[in-house]
């Protein structure tokens, strides 16, 4: 599913990322882990396209993304679903409409769009939330609406960076499992986290330290 | 499964015009911003036209010709008749001389003036060869040779003084508009921006899920160039029914034009800003 070689990445003379190599299987559950600063979130933005390497090849489902064009860049994406931190949804917006949006994007038919997001929500459990506005969510149900935007185009590849970072252990759990469950049905799943004890929930684990992988 | 061409257009007409509260806020806003630039524009083009130095100039400019003493009233008929045939000359028109004390008293002390007053014929140019100085020095000449003509004033210099002034001014309100269009447009990008940076997030989010450069863009562009004819489309209701002002349809094409340019240009620019 992706592969890596030989990647670098400075930001002017700082080195985040140097000699990176490492394969994801497709249905691979992978958490990187490492303390603060040692490029998780750098090198999920390099597979995320937000951020091009200093060196190195990116390979994602055969397909070089290290130099990709501006304009391939969000169709390429529609094949990754991605998960932040701070969930990224605007909250003025109902349930609804931050879901119909990622659908909205590839041209989906209202009936089909209706159909899918209320599928999606009865998976992650807020059916009967979703004409709330977002704001008026809590920080674990705002997570799952994110986790819910992020697959409802059922892409073969789920990006997290720190997914849990802003939820207490009970609803962190929650979260993981519907990670797991995910990956049970065939997603990818990359998570970026400092929290140790999520690796439990991992099949493999990448621990990186000073933007190189600690073997 | 996927939207027919109807229903891409009707996304996208709902994209464009479904804001929230904020984003009414900056759209009326801008309205209201390109509304008040088009109508500044508008109003000092209208100001401007109106003052026709000049065309007042040119139809008010004549020459002063002095007749010599003691000329009879054939002679006096045949020298009108002489300085018509002059090309160039539009008329020529003999003074009565309470009209010319009345003229010259207007610069003279009649009191002190010790000679008696003279014979005066003014004489009126065709307008296209006034700004012509050449041309106005041919025809002063040749009114100059004809018998009983003692002095011609053509006042070239202050003709000439006076073109060159009316044509600084003119350029002069052209720069001024120029500069007031261009200041109005960075003024518009910077509202458009400003209304574009209030929804950064929501550009953001669009950009993490997959949305194409086109779907973010379009709408927004729409919006931006809907909003230049919204408040163009104002300033000329203001302006013509309000102020009842001479704006026509030249004026009004033109700012909707430039209200056009400068709210898509203006949308285009804030979106490279923002990286769509």
């Amino acid at each position: 599913m992706i592969e890596l070689y030989h990647l670098y990445k400075y930001y002017e003379d700082v080195p985040a990322l140097e000699d990176i190599n490492l394969k994801v299987e497709k249905g691979d559950m992978v958490i990187i882990t490492g303390p603060s600063g040692a490029g998780k979130t750098t090198l999920l933005k390099l597979l995320f396209m937000e951020e091009k390497p200093t060196k190195g090849q990116i390979l994602f489902m055969g397909q070089n993304i290290s130099n990709v064009k501006k304009n391939e860049v969000p169709f390429l994406r529609r094949n990754m679903g991605f998960v932040f931190q701070d969930f990224k949804l605007i909250e003025e917006m109902s349930v609804y409409e931050n879901l119909s949006l990622a659908m909205e994007v590839l041209w989906y038919s209202k009936k089909y769009t209706d159909m899918k997001i209320r599928s999606v929500l009865q998976e992650v459990g807020l059916l009967h939330k979703i004409h709330v506005p977002v704001k008026k969510l809590s920080g674990g149900e705002q997570q799952r609406v994110a986790i819910a935007r992020s697959v409802i185009n059922s892409p073969p590849l789920l990006l997290a960076d720190e997914p849990t970072g802003n939820l207490d252990p009970y609803l962190t759990e929650e979260i993981m499992k519907l990670f797991k469950t995910l990956n049970y049905r065939g997603t990818t799943v990359i998570i970026a986290t400092h929290n140790m004890g999520l690796l439990k929930y991992a099949r493999n684990v990448v621990r990186l330290e000073k933007g190189r992988v600690f073997k | 499964m996927k939207r027919t061409f109807i229903g891409k257009s009707a996304l996208m007409l709902n994209r464009t015009f479904k804001m929230d509260s904020k984003e009414f806020f900056f759209f009326v806003s801008s309205v209201f911003i390109i509304f008040l630039i088009s109508d500044l524009i508008l109003g000092f083009k209208w100001f401007y036209s109106g003052i026709s130095l000049r065309e007042d100039f040119i139809s008010s400019y004549r020459m002063v010709g002095i007749l010599k003493e003691d000329l009879s009233q054939e002679e006096l008929r045949k020298i009108l008749n002489d300085i018509q045939q002059v090309d160039g000359v539009r008329n020529a028109v003999y003074l009565e001389k309470e009209e010319v004390i009345n003229f010259i008293s207007e610069f003279i002390d009649l009191q002190k003036m010790d000679r008696f007053v003279p014979h005066v014929i003014e004489i009126y140019i065709d307008e296209k060869w006034v700004e012509n100085l050449e041309k106005i020095k041919i025809i002063e000449e040749s009114i100059r040779k004809i018998d009983g003509i003692e002095f011609v004033d053509s006042a070239r210099e202050t003709v000439e003084s006076a073109l060159k002034l009316i044509r600084y001014v003119k350029k002069g309100g052209r720069f001024f508009i120029v500069m007031l269009s261009i200041g109005g447009l960075l003024i518009i990008y910077n509202f458009i921006y400003l209304t574009f940076y209030s929804i950064h997030k929501k550009i953001e989010i669009m950009k993490f899920v997959g949305a194409s450069s086109g779907f973010i863009k379009i709408p927004l562009i729409i919006r931006g160039i809907t909003a230049g004819i919204s408040g163009s489309f104002l300033s000329f209701i203001f302006m013509r029914f309000i102020l009842h002002s001479e704006v026509f349809l030249k004026e009004f094409l033109y700012i909707i034009l430039y209200s056009v340019v400068a709210g898509g240009i203006g949308s285009y620019l804030a979106l490279r800003s923002e990286r769509v």
